[in-house]
């Protein structure tokens, strides 16, 4: 009996000790490239911090966060819930096929924002119509959509189906709906990443070809629909990896526009000016997809074509969008002589007034995107 | 400061441990001491202002109680009386600032369109607990059957123990009393705190939080087939004991390791055959409180049996209080009150007479239907949802309820084995067996204990749901 007490108390002594002291002498990490996410730091310790608690509440996280083989720990909690049969782990489900797919469900998306959205943006069509400019939208349906039949068994999510029609009742024509040319190319090829919200190459290109048709440009869609696609990698793991760390779900491959890669174009970005939208260096970090133009900023101007940028007769294009438009413009760069890029979650100017200088808007976001936003389109939010 | 936290495992109790194990055992006074001072670390962790409360409920009693306790000595009753009433009614007062001003301003607001600002006044953790144990101390002080404590660091190290601070059980001082004084922590105490410590843990991380999911994502959503009414339900019903019974063998083990034996708080409440049998096994310390401290002195069960019923109403109806403040949790004390009434009045002898799974059933639709009105904070919401356990939605399957009885089989078969003694059992036959191998016993156990403490680490630090449910009261 002594000794049965013995061995445990040390055991669990021994492992805590190990725990604390390895946690107090291991250094500090800032980042997290797995978890894509900053680390939180030691926290300072003060009078004040001390009596409004957040000493004491920041100490929890960074405990939680620098914890000896915090790695370890997370995939060993991701491993024992899919190892029971949890196919939603962190917002994530787990599908057949080693793919990751974020769940999104009723209570997620945001129904009276969405229609607020859809509202919005047949007004700013209605505003660009007076003035002879094409207003339309591609809503990217989610990977839930597109890969319901690899979801695991009675998953819970939003009614997709229901939302698209709503868009279709406010918006028309204008509606670029790319379900149907997703699920056709699905069995084929990958259109979404299997560890990444994102769509992949595959699927930006599918998108792109369905603006140019429903444009009007149908032999730069045909063109567009079968373009090369060169690889920038093959060792991708997304956000949704991040968010489960599970070493099963396989890595992905980004693929873009070979003819793109090539492109003589002009890039302004935050008054910096480049001769490619590719940012390599990011192929080489955690966060690859934002090998387009490094990520995402409030506005981004493209010119493109031969010796004098911007003076062709194609036509002028401007994106409002999320960062799904950010792979699908490499396949439009042919088309049109300048395209500008517009983040409605950084942009504050007045969008409508901006159209003015185009010939054409697109607006591109992944449909659950699309109904978190805080857009304002009409108007200035500057004030 | 709570138990399943990085701040508690890997900083605060390595340190009080060995800041307590190094002062030797003779000094007693010492080491309650290092346990005062570390409680109010632990206590005043994230809210250091309500420390002040702490300190002013220690001071207020621990005088209250030399006082009353000077006259009772003197045998004068009379004297003693006026002094006991006086230190009942300032605790209670604490507890009703504290606890029911802010819902008994929105009462008479809703009643009477007066139109009382709410002074927003937020709950000092665990001041149910405390006040119920400075109560229970004054009022044995006062019949005589404890001594008052003389000195002040031992009654405050009482009072504010950490272990059962903020969740329980209410430990009465007359159960503690020889322990303050002296006490020794043996080897074998020591193993079963750790053990107890451990099961504890894991039932809180490993089954009440991940259970826990089920309920918060079917609650939140708007229309319910039976099957996922019930699910949710059942879920809660297994969170709500997984996390209180859990951090009670948490509060046991730790006060094992201190040289404390604290009464135990739960017994396998979800086996019993009748409501009352399952309030002889849920929240043992609460449930013998009133007994001891109001049903009692009110007369109980001595003066007939209409006095009986009004006395069991009251009882119930501040039990529900008790739980918080929201007429919810009055309802629910309510609900019992009426239960436990219509038991008493014939019901419990037909139950007995009837097969066991018979009385199971019946005490196990009641509980759950009663966590409903424990957890949802809105009665119009609560009989919404009870609609949908009976078919509002009319619908019987959907599928929410597929969903999660598929993806949760593992852990709600878990819960359903952890809510019955059927581990207890298990283990304590293969320790029955292996008795003369003590050594491969050993062996087995902590690889037991460390592998449930290693897991319920990685869902701590891994982020995900950490509510302590009882941490309102």
């Amino acid at each position: 009996m002594k000794r049965r007490s013995l061995i445990l108390i040390s055991a669990t002594a021994a492992f805590l000790l190990v725990l604390s002291i390895g946690t107090l002498i291991k250094p500090d990490v800032d980042f997290s490239p797995d978890e894509n996410r900053y680390l939180t730091q030691k926290p300072a310790i003060s009078v004040n911090n001390l009596l409004d608690g957040s000493f004491e509440n920041t100490s929890e996280e960074y405990l939680s966060d620098q914890i000896i083989g915090r790695q370890k720990w997370v995939e060993m909690k991701s491993l024992t819930e899919a190892a029971l049969g949890i196919n939603d782990i962190n917002g994530v489900y787990l599908c057949m096929g080693g793919r990751a797919v974020e769940r999104i469900t009723e209570a997620d998306f945001d129904q009276k924002n969405y229609l607020k959205n859809l509202t919005q943006t047949a007004e700013l069509a209605d505003v660009c119509d007076e003035q002879g400019i094409s207003v339309s939208t591609m809503l990217v349906p989610t990977a839930a959509y597109v890969y319901a039949d690899r979801l695991p068994d009675n998953a819970l999510t939003f009614d997709e189906d229901e939302a698209f029609r709503q868009a279709e009742e406010i918006l028309g024509d204008g509606l670029i709906d790319i379900r149907n040319s997703l699920i056709a190319a699905k069995p084929k090829e990958e259109v979404f990443f299997k560890t990444d919200h994102h769509w992949t190459g595959r699927g930006a290109q599918i998108g792109a070809a369905e603006f140019l048709r429903s444009a009007g440009k149908i032999s730069s869609a045909e063109k567009t629909i079968s373009c090369s696609l060169e690889t920038l990698s093959s060792e991708f793991r997304g956000t949704l990896y991040s968010k489960v760390l599970l070493k099963t779900i396989e890595t992905d491959i980004i693929e873009t526009s070979a003819d793109a890669r090539n492109a003589d174009i002009k890039v302004e970005i935050e008054g910096k000016e480049y001769n490619s939208l590719y940012f390599d260096e990011y192929l080489g970090k955690k966060d690859k997809y934002a090998v387009y133009f490094g990520g995402n900023y409030a506005e981004v101007d493209i010119m493109t074509g031969a010796e004098e940028y911007g003076q062709t007769s194609k036509e002028k294009l401007l994106i409002i969008k999320d960062s799904f438009a950010n792979s699908m413009v490499p396949f439009l760069l042919d088309d049109f002589s300048e395209i500008t890029m517009v983040d409605t979650r950084f942009y504050r100017g007045d969008i409508s007034r901006l159209a003015e200088d185009y010939d054409r808007v697109l607006l591109v976001y992944s449909v659950n995107n699309f109904a978190k936003e805080k857009m304002v389109l009409t108007g200035s939010l500057l004030k | 400061m709570v138990f399943s936290s990085s701040v508690f495992l890997m900083a605060f109790l390595p340190l009080t441990l060995l800041a307590y194990f190094l002062v030797p055992a003779r000094m007693v006074k010492a080491r309650n001491a290092v346990l005062l001072a570390s409680s109010l670390v632990f206590y005043g962790w994230g809210e250091p202002k309500y420390i002040v409360v702490m300190l002013f409920s220690i001071v207020f009693n621990y005088v209250s109680g030399r006082i009353i306790g000077k006259y009772t000595g003197m045998n004068n009753k009379h004297r003693a009386r006026p002094m006991l009433v006086l230190c009942v009614f300032g605790n209670l007062a604490l507890l009703g600032i504290f606890k029911y001003t802010d819902f008994v301003l929105d009462t008479i607001n809703r009643l009477t369109a007066a139109g009382l600002t709410l002074p927003g006044i937020a709950l000092p953790i665990g001041i149910s607990f405390y006040t119920f144990q400075t109560m229970s101390y004054i009022i044995d002080v006062y019949r005589g059957k404890v001594e008052p404590q003389k000195d002040l660091i031992t009654f405050g190290a009482y009072v504010a123990l950490f272990p059962q601070l903020i969740a329980g059980p209410i430990v009465r001082y007359s159960d503690v009393a020889v322990m303050l004084a002296g006490r020794r922590t043996n080897l074998e105490q020591a193993a079963e705190g750790v053990r107890r410590f451990i099961i504890g843990f894991g039932k809180k991380v490993l089954l009440a939080n991940q259970i826990y999911v089920v309920w918060m994502e079917l609650s939140s959503m708007e229309n319910l087939s039976v099957a996922a009414a019930w699910l949710g339900a059942v879920a809660f019903t297994f969170q709500i004991y997984f996390d209180f019974s859990g951090y009670s063998d948490m509060a046991i083990g730790l006060g094992k390791i201190f040289g404390f034996d604290y009464l135990e708080n739960f017994n396998y409440p979800y086996i019993s055959r009748s409501i009352t049998e399952f309030w002889r096994r849920w929240h043992m310390s609460l449930s013998s409180w009133f007994k001891e401290y109001v049903y009692i002195p009110l007369g109980g069960n001595r003066k007939g049996i209409a006095r009986q019923l009004v006395n069991i109403s009251i009882v119930w109806i501040l039990t529900g209080l008790w739980h918080g403040a929201s007429w919810n949790f009055v309802m629910w004390g309510v609900y019992y009150g009426i239960i436990l009434i219509v038991e008493k009045l014939g019901l419990l002898k037909v139950l007995q007479k009837c097969p066991s799974v018979i009385g199971h059933l019946y005490s196990l639709v009641l509980i759950v239907i009663g966590w409903v009105i424990f957890a949802i904070d809105d009665m119009g919401a609560v009989i919404s949802y009870i609609s949908m356990m009976f078919g509002s939605s009319g619908c019987f399957i959907d599928d929410a309820f597929l969903y999660f009885i598929q993806s949760r089989v593992w852990l709600v078969i878990a819960c359903i084995i952890g809510s019955t003694p059927l581990p207890k059992l298990v283990c304590n036959a293969v320790a029955q067996k292996l008795a003369d191998r003590e050594l491969l016993l050993s062996v087995l156990e902590t690889a037991l204990m460390m592998g449930i403490l290693v897991l319920a680490i990685a869902f701590l630090v891994s982020g995900s749901y950490n509510p302590f449910l009882y941490f309102r009261f």
